[in-house]
């Protein structure tokens, strides 16, 4: 991999060390040498500017993966081999998955910093203003 | 399998070991399995050492509650395993 590249991707946040953290499977999906562009690679992994034959696709894997049927599939087999298909969603994959723990880890810091007696405070002004 | 590769174009090592699970499980080998053993050096290695850490390596968490998590988590994106 060469440090044009590494460049690319340390605005990501993409430049974890520990091989067993979630960014560092990313990181290897976006370095490693292989069929599908860097670049298409990279949109996947964010869900934007994705080339337009792919954004039905990829926007499924991201918000509902579940919903993905053949449909989606089989007609970018006339376009991409069966290995760039396999690298473009199992990025897409991983971009998606990696945008939800990240979610979740900002979502325990916010729950660990919220003063604990601020709900009640809140329910009560509410209250108060309800009363008015 | 919507990608044929991913069903049967595994290098030869992984097509055995598929079949050692396969004739273990006495059933199919899962998706997930033929998907990690696909193309390791590109996902499914890095994939594996990552789960093996977060479901089995040191944690707070007992590897009980962790796969509880897990499968919450799987039954909410419905993904159930």
């Amino acid at each position: 991999m060469g440090l044009t590249r590494l460049e690319t991707l340390r605005p990501m946040g993409l430049m974890a060390t520990d091989s067993r953290r979630p960014q560092a499977l990313l990181y290897k999906l976006l370095g490693a040498n292989v069929k599908t562009p860097v670049a298409v690679r990279e949109a996947v992994a964010k869900g934007q500017d994705v080339p337009k034959d792919l954004e039905k696709l990829v926007a499924k894997i991201h918000r509902h993966p579940y919903k993905v049927t053949d449909e989606d599939v089989l007609p970018l087999k006339q376009k991409y081999s069966e290995d760039e298909l396999f690298e473009i969603i199992v990025t897409a994959s991983t971009g998606a998955a990696l945008e939800r723990y990240e979610a979740g880890m900002r979502a325990l810091e916010a729950a660990k910093s919220k003063p604990a007696k601020a709900e009640p405070a809140k329910a009560q002004s509410t209250r108060m203003e309800a009363a008015k | 399998m919507r990608l044929s590769v991913v069903d049967s174009g595994h290098a030869l090592k992984h097509k055995i070991n598929l079949k050692v699970v396969e004739i273990y499980m006495r059933a199919r080998a899962p998706g997930v399995v033929k998907t990690v053993l696909y193309r390791p050096d590109f996902f499914g290695g890095r994939m594996l050492s990552m789960t093996q850490h977060v479901m089995r390596g040191p944690s707070e968490w007992a590897v009980g509650e962790r796969e509880l998590f897990a499968a919450f988590i799987s039954r909410t994106n419905q993904c159930p395993f």
